[in-house]
C-alpha cells in the first residue's frame, strides 16, 4: 500500500491525476439500465476475443513465415515443435471463429432491443463496419496457413471479386497482386491481417466505446421518452455488471479449450497450385452469401449478396418507429427472425452442397444447388 | 452478525483474488514455454548436425533425419559428402556398400558413385546432394 | 555464278541460319545437279536432314558426274537410283559399314551385319522378299534425322508408330503369319505408359526388346536376358530360383509367363492368382509355397498401407510425425525389397525382410498411438480445467448475489 501511496503522491505531483481518476471513477460506475443482463455481455466478449486475437496472433507471427515456401512448413513448425504452439494456434483459430459469432449475436441483441435507434445511429454503422472488418480478418487469415483448403477458398474467393463489371478484374489482381494466387497473395493477406486491418478495427473499436460510453447504453423505453438512470435503478458498471461477465467470460474460455482440445484446427495438406480438391468451401460465416451467389448469374449474384449488409448498414435510417421493446415491434422482429432463418436455411444447402450423404439407408448426392440425388453408395 | 458478514467477504474475495492469480500464471506459463525456443533453429532449420567429426573413420557413414527425411553423410578421404539416402528409382532407403565404396540400393540394386551419379541399376536419376559444412568440429548438413 | 552470290549473301547475312544456309550452300554450290534438274521436294527435305548438316551431297549417294554434259557421262559415273531394297542396304553401307568414313561421327558400322541376322535381313537376303522393312522405311529417305531428334521416326516416341506401319497392318502381317495387335498391346503396357505420358525416354520401346538393326523376337530361353538388361535385380534373383533351369533350357517363357509380353502391366498381387495356375493348377504343393508368399507380400502391403494412412491422416491434423515418417520410408524400403525377393520363390530369404518390415510398421503405429495419447492426455487436461473455470464463474455468481445482497436487491 506504501509503494501504491508513493507512486500515486509521485504523479500527482506532476500531474492533474485527479481529472484521470474522477473519469475512471465516473465510467466505473456509472449505472447502466435494468434490463442489462446476459446478452449484453456479447460486445465485451467480442472486446475480449479481439484482444485474445492480436495477443495470439503476435505469439504466432514469431515463428509464423509469410513465404510460399515456408508458410505451410511453420504453421507445422507451431503446431508440432514450438511448445504449446497447438494451443496458441488453436486459441487463435477457434478465438476467430468465437468473435464472428459473439459480433452476429451482439448486432442481433442491439436489433432485437432497437438498441440502435436514435440517438445511436452512428454507434450501429460503426458496429457493421466493425463486424465487415472482423469477416475480411477471416477470410485474409484464413490464407495463411496455406494448405490446400485455404489456398483453394482464396481462389474461389478472390474469383468473385472478377466478376463485378469494369473494376471486377483490376480489383481482383489488387487483390491478388497477380493473375493467380500465388506468393504475392501470400504476402497481401499477410500485412492485411497482421497491420493494416488490426489498427483499422482498433479505431472503429475505440470509436464504437466512445460512443457507447458517452450515449450510454439503450433502454427499452421509446425514443425520445427515455427514464434518466438514476443510481438506484440502475445497475453498476462496476463491479456488479464486470461479475455477470466475469461468469459468462469463465464458460467461454472453457468453451474454447474444449473446442481445441476435441476439434484442434487441422494441419490440412501443403497448397498444391495444379491440383483442386473436391467441394471447396469457404468457412461457415461466408457460406450462405456464397450459397446465394450461385442461384444468380455471376454479375446479378454480386449485386444480391450486396443487399444484406446494406441493408445493415442502412437499418437505422430505414426503420425510424419510436418503440424499442420487441414486444411492440412485431413487424422488425419477423423481418429479423426472417433474415436469420434465410441466412441459415442458405447455410445449411451450403454446407451439404456437393457432398454425399445417407440419410434412413438411402444415400443422396447434392448437387451445387443442393438439391438431392440418389446415388450409388460409397465405396462402389 | 457484522463480523461474520466481513469474514465471509474477505473470504470470498480472498478466493476470487487467488482465482485470479491462478488464471494470470495459467496464461504466462504457457506463453513463456512457447517462446522458449523449441529447437536450436526455429522453423524449417538450416542446418542439422551428423555428430561430431572424430565419430566418423574414413569412408564412415551415418544416416541422419533432416527435416524429416533421411540423408547419408559419408567420411571420404577427401572430406565429408552428403546426399538424399532416398533412392531416385522407387524411394526405398539406400544404404552404404563399404566393400565398394558406393551407395548402393537394397531394393533393386541401384548403385551410386560418391557425387550421387547413377553407376548401376535402375535409378533414373542421380542423388541429391546436400551441402556439408564442419563448424566447430561438428558436421553440418544443409537443408536443400 | 548465278546461284553462288545470292547464297554468299545469304550466309553472312544470316548468322541464325547458318545451318540451314550452309546446307542450301552446300547442295547448291557443289551438287550441280540441282542446277538441271528441278527435284524441289526432295531438295527440301533434304536440307533439315543429319546428313546435309554432315555435308554429305546428292552425289555422295547418288553417283553421277554432273560436270558431264551428255547422258551417257551421267551413267558412267556410277550413277545410281535403287530400284531394290539389297540396292538400298548397299548404297548405305557403302558410307555406313565404313570404319574409316564412321569414326568421326561416332557411329557404329555394324548395322548391315546385323540386319542381316535380323528376320528382315533373313526374309530380304535369304528370299528376296522385297516387303521386308530396310534402312530406308524406318529412317526415312532424304529426310534422315539423328535418332536423338524427336523428328525422327527412330526417336524412342516415335518408333511403336513407326514398327506399327509394317506390324499394324494386318493384310501384310497375316503373310508372315504373325499378329498385328502388337503395337496396340504395347501401347495399353506400363512401358508405354512411362515413354509416352511421362515422356521417360529411358522406357522399352519395340528396340529395347527386340533389337533394332538385328530385329527379332528374342527365344524363350533369352526373355530372362532381355527383361534383366533393365530389371537387374529381378532377373538376379530370379536365376536364384527353382524356376532358373526350366526357363534357362527354354521349357517356359519366365518373366513374359506370368508378366506377359507387349502389353506388360504394373506387377500387382493379383498375378498370383491368375499366373501361377497356368502351370500349377494341378499342384497342391506349389500352390501352397505361391499362398505362402502371396499371403506374405499380402499381409505386409495391406500393414504398410494402413500405417500410412494413418500417418498421412495425423500429419493432416497437424501431429509431429517427422519420426513416423521415417519409419515409413523404411517399412517401404523392405516391401520394395521383398517384392523383389519373393522372384527366388525362398520362403526362408523372404521371412526376414517381411518380419523386418513387421516391426517397422509397428513401430511406425506404436508412434502414432504415442502421439494420439498425448491429444487424449489434452482431453483429460480439460477436466481441471473446466473444474477450474467453473469454480470461476461460481466465485464471480456467488460475488454478484452477495453484492445485490448487502444493498437490498
Amino acid at each position: 500500500m506504501k509503494l501504491g501511496q508513493k507512486i500515486h503522491g509521485w504523479l500527482s505531483d506532476r500531474y492533474d491525476i485527479g481529472v484521470v481518476e474522477e473519469l475512471v471513477e465516473q465510467q466505473a460506475h456509472k449505472p447502466l439500465p435494468p434490463h442489462v443482463g446476459f446478452w449484453h455481455t456479447f460486445g465485451s466478449l467480442s472486446l475480449f476475443l479481439f484482444i485474445s486475437q492480436v495477443v495470439t496472433g503476435i505469439f504466432l507471427m514469431v515463428y509464423y513465415r509469410p513465404t510460399t515456401q515456408s508458410a505451410f512448413e511453420s504453421v507445422r513448425f507451431i503446431v508440432t515443435k514450438a511448445n504449446f504452439g497447438w494451443l496458441i494456434r488453436g486459441l487463435h483459430a477457434w478465438g476467430a471463429t468465437l468473435m464472428i459469432l459473439c459480433v452476429l449475436i451482439h448486432m442481433m441483441r442491439t436489433y432485437f432491443m432497437g438498441s440502435f435507434k436514435k440517438p445511436r445511429e452512428m454507434t450501429w454503422v460503426l458496429g457493421v463496419f466493425i463486424f465487415g472488418c472482423t469477416v475480411t480478418f477471416g477470410f485474409t487469415g484464413y490464407l495463411l496457413p496455406w494448405n490446400q483448403l485455404s489456398y483453394w477458398a482464396t481462389v474461389v474467393g478472390t474469383e468473385i471479386a472478377g466478376v463485378i463489371p469494369f473494376a471486377g478484374d483490376y480489383i481482383k489482381l489488387l487483390m491478388r497482386g497477380g493473375d493467380g494466387v500465388t506468393g504475392e497473395t501470400l504476402a497481401r493477406f499477410y500485412v492485411l491481417h497482421v497491420v493494416v486491418l488490426p489498427w483499422v478495427l482498433t479505431g472503429l473499436i475505440t470509436l464504437h466505446l466512445f460512443l457507447m460510453r458517452v450515449q450510454g447504453l439503450a433502454t427499452l423505453e421509446r425514443v425520445g421518452e427515455e427514464k434518466p438512470i438514476t443510481k438506484e435503478r440502475g445497475i453498476p458498471f462496476f463491479p456488479h455488471h464486470i461479475l455477470k461477465e466475469g461468469v459468462v467470460f469463465s464458460l467461454l474460455v472453457a468453451g474454447l479449450f474444449t473446442l481445441i482440445v476435441f476439434w484442434p484446427p487441422e494441419l490440412g495438406e501443403k497448397c498444391d497450385p495444379l491440383t483442386t480438391p473436391e467441394g471447396i468451401k469457404p468457412e461457415w460465416y461466408f457460406i450462405s452469401t456464397y450459397q446465394l451467389l450461385k442461384y444468380f448469374p455471376k454479375l446479378f449474384g454480386v449485386l444480391v449478396s450486396l443487399v444484406p449488409p446494406l441493408l445493415l448498414l442502412a437499418w437505422p435510417f430505414l426503420d425510424r418507429t419510436p418503440e424499442r421493446h420487441p414486444k411492440r415491434r412485431k413487424v422488425a422482429v419477423a423481418i429479423g427472425i426472417a433474415g436469420l432463418a434465410l441466412a441459415l436455411v442458405f447455410g445449411v444447402i451450403g454446407h451439404v452442397s456437393e457432398s454425399s450423404m445417407t440419410i434412413w439407408g438411402k444415400h443422396y448426392h447434392f448437387d451445387l444447388y443442393g438439391l438431392p440425388h440418389a446415388a450409388a453408395p460409397p465405396g462402389k | 452478525m457484522n463480523s461474520k458478514n466481513i469474514h465471509r467477504r474477505t473470504f470470498l474475495d480472498w478466493l476470487l483474488g487467488a482465482g485470479l492469480v491462478v488464471w494470470a500464471i495459467g496464461f504466462v506459463a504457457p506463453v513463456v514455454a512457447y517462446l522458449w525456443p523449441a529447437q536450436r533453429r526455429g522453423p524449417g532449420a538450416q542446418a542439422v548436425s551428423a555428430g561430431k567429426q572424430q565419430d566418423f573413420a574414413e569412408w564412415q557413414t551415418k544416416i541422419i533425419a533432416l527435416n524429416g527425411q533421411p540423408v547419408i553423410v559419408i567420411r571420404t578421404p577427401q572430406g565429408f559428402r552428403a546426399f538424399s539416402a532416398i533412392c531416385t528409382h522407387l524411394g526405398c532407403i539406400v544404404t552404404w556398400d563399404a566393400a565398394r565404396h558406393l551407395v548402393a540400393c537394397p531394393c533393386h540394386a541401384g548403385l551410386f558413385d560418391l557425387n550421387g551419379r547413377v553407376v548401376g541399376g535402375p535409378p533414373p536419376r542421380p542423388l541429391m546432394e546436400y551441402g556439408v559444412a564442419v563448424v566447430n568440429n561438428e558436421v553440418m548438413i544443409k537443408s536443400a | 555464278m548465278n546461284l553462288f552470290l545470292p547464297s554468299l549473301i545469304y550466309r553472312r547475312a544470316s548468322a541464325a541460319l547458318l545451318l540451314l544456309a550452309a546446307g542450301s550452300w552446300l547442295v547448291a554450290a557443289e551438287d550441280f545437279c540441282l542446277n538441271c534438274h528441278d527435284h524441289q521436294k526432295q531438295r527440301e527435305q533434304f536440307l533439315g536432314s543429319a546428313h546435309a548438316q554432315a555435308g554429305v551431297i546428292c552425289r555422295d549417294c547418288h553417283g553421277g558426274d554432273a560436270k558431264a554434259k551428255d547422258e551417257t557421262a551421267h551413267l558412267a559415273a556410277n550413277f545410281q537410283r535403287p530400284d531394290n531394297k539389297k540396292a538400298i542396304a548397299a548404297m548405305c553401307a557403302r558410307c555406313h559399314s565404313d570404319v574409316r568414313r564412321m569414326n568421326p561421327y561416332g557411329l557404329p558400322t555394324d548395322q548391315l551385319d546385323r540386319y542381316k541376322t535380323s528376320k528382315h535381313g533373313e526374309q530380304l537376303f535369304g528370299s528376296n522378299d522385297q516387303k521386308v522393312a530396310i534402312c530406308t522405311d524406318c529412317h526415312g529417305v532424304h529426310n534422315i534425322f539423328k535418332v536423338r531428334s524427336p523428328q525422327s521416326p527412330t526417336h524412342p516416341t516415335n518408333i511403336p508408330q513407326t514398327c506399327g506401319r509394317c506390324h499394324s497392318d494386318a493384310k501384310l502381317m497375316a503373310g508372315y503369319k504373325l499378329p498385328s495387335d502388337v503395337v496396340e498391346q504395347y501401347k495399353t503396357s506400363y512401358h508405354a505408359h512411362l515413354l509416352l505420358q511421362k515422356g521417360d525416354l529411358s522406357a522399352p520401346t519395340c528396340v529395347t526388346c527386340h533389337g533394332n538393326h538385328g530385329a527379332r523376337p528374342p527365344g524363350v530361353a533369352e526373355v530372362s536376358q532381355v527383361c534383366g538388361k533393365c530389371h537387374v535385380r529381378q532377373a538376379e534373383l530370379f536365376g536364384k530360383s527353382p524356376h532358373a533351369e526350366p526357363a534357362a533350357v527354354g521349357l517356359f517363357g519366365g518373366c513374359i509367363s506370368c508378366h506377359g509380353n507387349h502389353g506388360i502391366q504394373k506387377a500387382s498381387l493379383n498375378l498370383f492368382a491368375e499366373a501361377c495356375v497356368k502351370c500349377h493348377a494341378k499342384d497342391a504343393k506349389q500352390l501352397g509355397v505361391r499362398d505362402q508368399i502371396a499371403g506374405l507380400l499380402r499381409q505386409t502391403t495391406t500393414d504398410y498401407e494402413s500405417a500410412t494412412a494413418k500417418v498421412r491422416e495425423a500429419t493432416r491434423r497437424g501431429l509431429a510425425t517427422d519420426d513416423e515418417q521415417l519409419q515409413l520410408q523404411e517399412a517401404h524400403t523392405h516391401l520394395t525389397q521383398l517384392e523383389a525377393l519373393q522372384h527366388t520363390l525362398a520362403i526362408p530369404l523372404l521371412q526376414p525382410v517381411a518380419v523386418r518390415a513387421e516391426t517397422a510398421v509397428k513401430e511406425t503405429l506404436k508412434g502414432v498411438a504415442w502421439l494420439e495419447n498425448v491429444e487424449n492426455w489434452k482431453r483429460r487436461a480439460l477436466i481441471p480445467i473446466w473444474a477450474f473455470l467453473v469454480v470461476m464463474a461460481g466465485l464471480f455468481a456467488a460475488k454478484r448475489r452477495q453484492i445485490d445482497k448487502r444493498e437490498g436487491k
